[in-house]
């Protein structure tokens, strides 16, 4: 069973088409990542996912049970990051951990404290006097401390600072390592999240553009390089090809080895893309930041 | 449940400093009385009344404030996924939420009370302050409403909160929906207020069984709680169905809202309609009665069925059977609850409430209306007769061309046909029990004014002012005539005859004749349990019984001579029913002795002929009332006899109250 499930997924905020159609599905224990720029349909998918809001048309279901129905229900089972950390700004850490604890089924108080700890984030500093990061770790060490079978981060680290994206992620990847959650993540930062998905999809003005296992979609996007006119280029899917002084350079979504040859054999030079490469070549423009 | 408390419990101890201002506020009420100058009452009411006061107005803002930002303030600010994001039921969320401020707005209010109370006085609405302010509630009573209003407030706040923060264009149909809703209830409840259903009803059996409230405070109350019903059951919706789009969450509020309270409204308007319009049947009592001098019409009023203290008058004839609901009696035991008829019987008169300040009949406004009894398809048709005050006693001249009203502060008389106001004096020390009005003769009104310090239970003698004042309209000059001050046993009562010529004076002892303008003794009539009425042409009807039978005795008004006899061997009870003409007049007579039959004669005045007419099937009852008109009371409600066709006219069939 597949613990998030979108079909036909339909958003409109008035005459504006939030998401249109979206259907994905996503494996149990993998690591998903949406991405888009902003705009893209991320923030409405998230809140669809939590139940907060009905789509128009389409289905979703978590951990096998329709959303809207039963959020509460499903919510036992599922540790949320939101995109902006909304804990009431007069709690402090240990009385928000206090809340939830009477929430879910099962939580692990000490982890919390621990992760706190680790963060460095004090338990006892109300939480509008937090940074930022502070806010997100905070976010995290709770939805971690239910024992969730499914993570949902909306783009947890926004806003951070390279040490807290850091201690974010290393975070997840040692809870990942520990239990083998499932996680959706939505994400701007496109490096720290190549390192923990398995299958990224792409939103662009609320179409699904793109759901692709990671290693696969990186081994068949390739950036290559020729010293003069590239040739005839159509079955490689190119999806961006500029000319330079000294050549010609292209993106390609289907990249052949056997086809293209070496550069020895006057093959063009070939450099594997980072997944924020791709992601601007399929979204066309430069990633902005928000 | 879980959750509930979770939320509960969180905005208790976010907010939990409240309790601590509200117990420092709690200690101002204990140094009110050091300070100069404050209102002349004691110590310990001048701490309850602080104390009440405080808490009343920190209970209401808490509720204000805390209603309109608990859960609106979290969505504005985009803090309510807070909760959304955790397995907690939006029934749970709003639910603690609103019941936590509900206890903080509460609570403070109690906290402020408490250390006025454990200083050994604890603050009582039935004590001075609460005298002062009005409140006729008991403690608990007054609690419970303090509760239900809080809990409306804070609905209320909550509602027009998101409603006002979600900018959504429903904002304009919630505008339209409250102004109709609004409109609607405040003009059924001026309607009910305006037709007695906010009064007490006593009527001529007693007081109607009184729950201690009104019906129209039942029917304000139950408005009220289905007011407080729709905002929180339109508030749960908006966060279980809105979740954290404050839009959508207006939407689905206003849908709840007016779905119930538009409805509602109409639920509230249809009962106001059928209230509003009683048929005759629809009468249990028959408090008072006026027949037409002439013809079959009568006008009475009386207590409604399941409408309170409302007492419609209608119109009816009872030859034809026709009725007519008119805008008298609405107020019970006021004069104005009377009807008029001209002297030929063609016409009927009577005052309605017309604007003003309906619920308050001293500032109301009313209009005299009249109707043509000979047009089968008349309606009633205003005049331009309109005064503002609560009118004790008006009369219309012999000719039906004026009115002479006697209201609040002053006598008038005006032209009916125009509205022109011939004379008017002021009567400010005026201050009588009983009022009537009466044209003696063209161009002067006299005015009677009865006072009596009687009181039912009092059985020693009181005093009793009979004021007399003729009222010149030519020239607006007032006479006045006061019999001295007479004391005497029970109640007094004076009934003016035709034209205010002359009157009948009753006391528990005696029945006497007397001058209508100076008051003074024509004729002694009888002594308790006499009997005697006015004819229509101004004879004194006057009934003797013995044991032999019954006699009816005519007197000459001018000087109480008898001008005939009529005696009626064996029967027991003789009732006077009309004066078809001048020279004749009908009665109905019941046998004693078992007999229970009843028998309709006509009376030849200039001959002393009496011819005695068909047996009745009319079932011996008690005799009932004093009216010229037979009448009697039974398990079927009231029965009226039709004398031109002799037989039985039902008005009533609903049960008569007890009493």
């Amino acid at each position: 069973m597949n613990p998030i499930v979108l079909a036909g997924l339909t958003v409109r905020y008035g005459d504006r088409l939030a998401l249109d159609g979206v259907s994905l599905a996503v494996p149990e224990g993998s690591v998903y990542a949406v991405l888009g720029r902003n705009g893209a349909g991320k923030s409405s998918l998230v809140r669809c996912l939590l139940g907060e809001q009905k789509p128009e048309a389409g289905r979703v279901s978590l951990l096998g049970r329709e959303v809207w129905a039963e959020r509460a229900a499903i919510l036992a089972e599922v540790g949320v990051v939101p995109e902006d950390p909304d804990m009431p700004p007069t709690m402090t850490a240990k009385q928000v951990a206090r809340f939830c604890s009477r929430l879910y089924p099962s939580w692990d108080a000490a982890g919390v404290e621990a992760r706190l700890v680790r963060f460095g984030v004090p338990a006892k500093v109300p939480f509008g006097r937090l940074s930022k990061g502070q806010r997100a770790q905070v976010a995290l060490a709770l939805a971690l401390a239910g024992a969730p079978r499914l993570l949902i981060l909306d783009d947890p680290t926004l806003g951070l600072d390279a040490v807290a994206r850091k201690a974010v992620f290393e975070e997840l990847i040692g809870e990942l390592a520990d239990r083998g959650t499932t996680v959706l993540i939505t994400s701007h930062d496109l490096a720290g999240v190549e390192k923990i998905a398995d299958r990224v999809a792409i939103l662009s003005r609320g179409k699904l553009v793109l759901d692709e296992e990671m290693d696969v979609l990186k081994h068949r996007f390739r950036r290559l390089s020729f010293p003069a006119q590239a040739p005839e280029l159509s079955d490689l899917a190119p999806v961006a090809v500029s000319a330079h002084s000294w050549g010609t350079e292209a993106v390609v979504a289907g990249y052949d080895e056997e086809r293209l040859g070496s550069p020895a054999e006057g093959g063009p030079e070939v450099s594997a893309l980072t997944l924020e490469e791709i992601f601007i070549a399929l979204t066309g423009e430069p990633e902005a930041g928000r | 449940m879980r959750g509930f408390l979770a939320v509960f419990e969180r905005e208790i101890v976010e907010r939990r400093l409240l309790f601590v201002v509200a117990l420092v506020l709690g200690l101002v009420p204990l140094a009110m009385p050091l300070f100069p100058g404050l209102p002349a009452a004691s110590p310990t009411e001048l701490r309850n009344g602080t104390a009440m006061s405080l808490a009343l107005v920190l209970s209401f803002v808490l509720a204000v404030l805390l209603g309109g930002t608990v859960i609106a303030r979290d969505l504005v600010e985009r803090r309510f996924g807070f909760y959304f994001s955790r397995p907690l039921p939006g029934a749970a969320i709003w639910g603690g939420k609103l019941a936590a401020a509900a206890v903080l707005a509460a609570g403070a209010g109690i906290l402020v009370l408490l250390p006025t109370s454990l200083l050994g006085s604890v603050p009582d609405p039935s004590g001075a302050w609460g005298a002062t302010f009005g409140v006729v509630l008991s403690r608990s009573e007054l609690f419970a409403a303090w509760l239900g209003v809080l809990g409306l407030v804070l609905a209320a706040s909550h509602a027009a909160s998101v409603i006002l923060r979600s900018r959504s264009p429903w904002l304009l149909l919630d505008v339209m929906a409250l102004g109709v809703t609004a409109t609607i209830a405040w003009a059924c409840f001026g309607a009910l207020a305006r037709h007695g259903a906010g009064v007490v009803a006593w009527t001529r059996y007693g007081a109607v069984p009184f729950s201690g409230f009104t019906l129209l405070q039942h029917l304000e109350i139950a408005f009220l709680v289905t007011v407080l019903i729709a905002l929180a059951a339109a508030g749960a919706v908006q966060v279980i169905q809105g979740r954290t789009d404050l839009r959508r969450g207006h939407r689905a509020l206003s849908m709840v809202l007016w779905g119930v309270l538009l409805p509602a409204s109409l639920v509230l308007a249809g009962y106001t309609w059928w209230f509003e319009t009683p048929a005759i049947e629809d009468l249990v009592t028959v408090e008072g009665e006026v027949p037409s001098p002439a013809g079959s019409w009568i006008a009475l009023y009386g207590q409604a069925a399941h409408r309170g203290g409302y007492f419609p008058g209608f119109l009816f004839d009872v030859g034809s059977g026709r009725t007519l609901r008119a805008g008298f009696g609405n107020f019970s035991k006021d004069v104005t609850t009377q009807a008029r008829f001209s002297a030929d019987g063609r016409r009927a008169f009577w005052l309605e409430v017309a604007g003003g300040d309906p619920i308050r009949p001293w500032v109301a406004e009313v209009q005299l209306f009249s109707l043509d009894l000979r047009r089968p398809d008349a309606s009633p048709r205003p005049t331009g007769v309109v005064v503002r005050g609560r009118v004790a006693a008006f009369a219309i001249s012999p000719d039906s061309r004026y009115v002479a009203i006697s209201h609040t502060d002053r006598l008038m008389v005006i032209e009916i046909g125009s509205g022109r106001l011939l004379a008017s004096v002021a009567r400010r020390d005026w201050f009588f029990q009983q009022e009537a009005v009466e044209f003696p003769a063209p161009g002067r009104v006299r005015f009677f004014g009865l006072y009596s310090s009687w009181y039912p239970q009092s059985n020693r003698p009181h005093g009793v002012v009979l004021s007399i004042r003729d009222l010149d309209v030519a020239t607006g000059k007032l006479t006045e005539t006061t019999v001295p001050n007479e004391r005497m046993k029970g109640m007094v009562t004076w009934t003016p005859g035709p034209q205010g010529v002359r009157g009948l004076w009753r006391t528990r002892e005696v029945l006497e004749l007397r001058d209508g303008a100076t008051g003074a003794l024509v004729a002694r009539l009888g002594g308790e349990g006499a009997r005697a009425s006015f004819l229509p042409d101004g004879r004194v009807a006057l009934l003797e019984r013995s044991p032999e039978g019954s006699d009816l005795r005519l007197l000459d008004p001018g000087t109480g001579a008898e001008v005939r006899r009529f005696h009626f061997a064996g029967m027991r009870t003789v009732l006077v029913a009309d004066q078809p003409a001048l020279d004749r007049l009908r009665v109905v007579t019941r046998g004693s002795g078992g007999t229970v039959v009843w028998r309709l004669w006509t009376l030849h005045l200039s001959t002393g002929q009496a011819v005695v007419g068909p047996q009745l099937a009319l079932t011996s009852l008690p005799y009932e009332g004093a009216g010229p008109w037979p009448k009697r009371r039974g398990r079927d409600g009231v029965v009226w006899f039709d004398v031109e066709h002799a037989r039985d006219a039902v008005l009533l069939r609903s049960g008569l109250p007890a009493g």
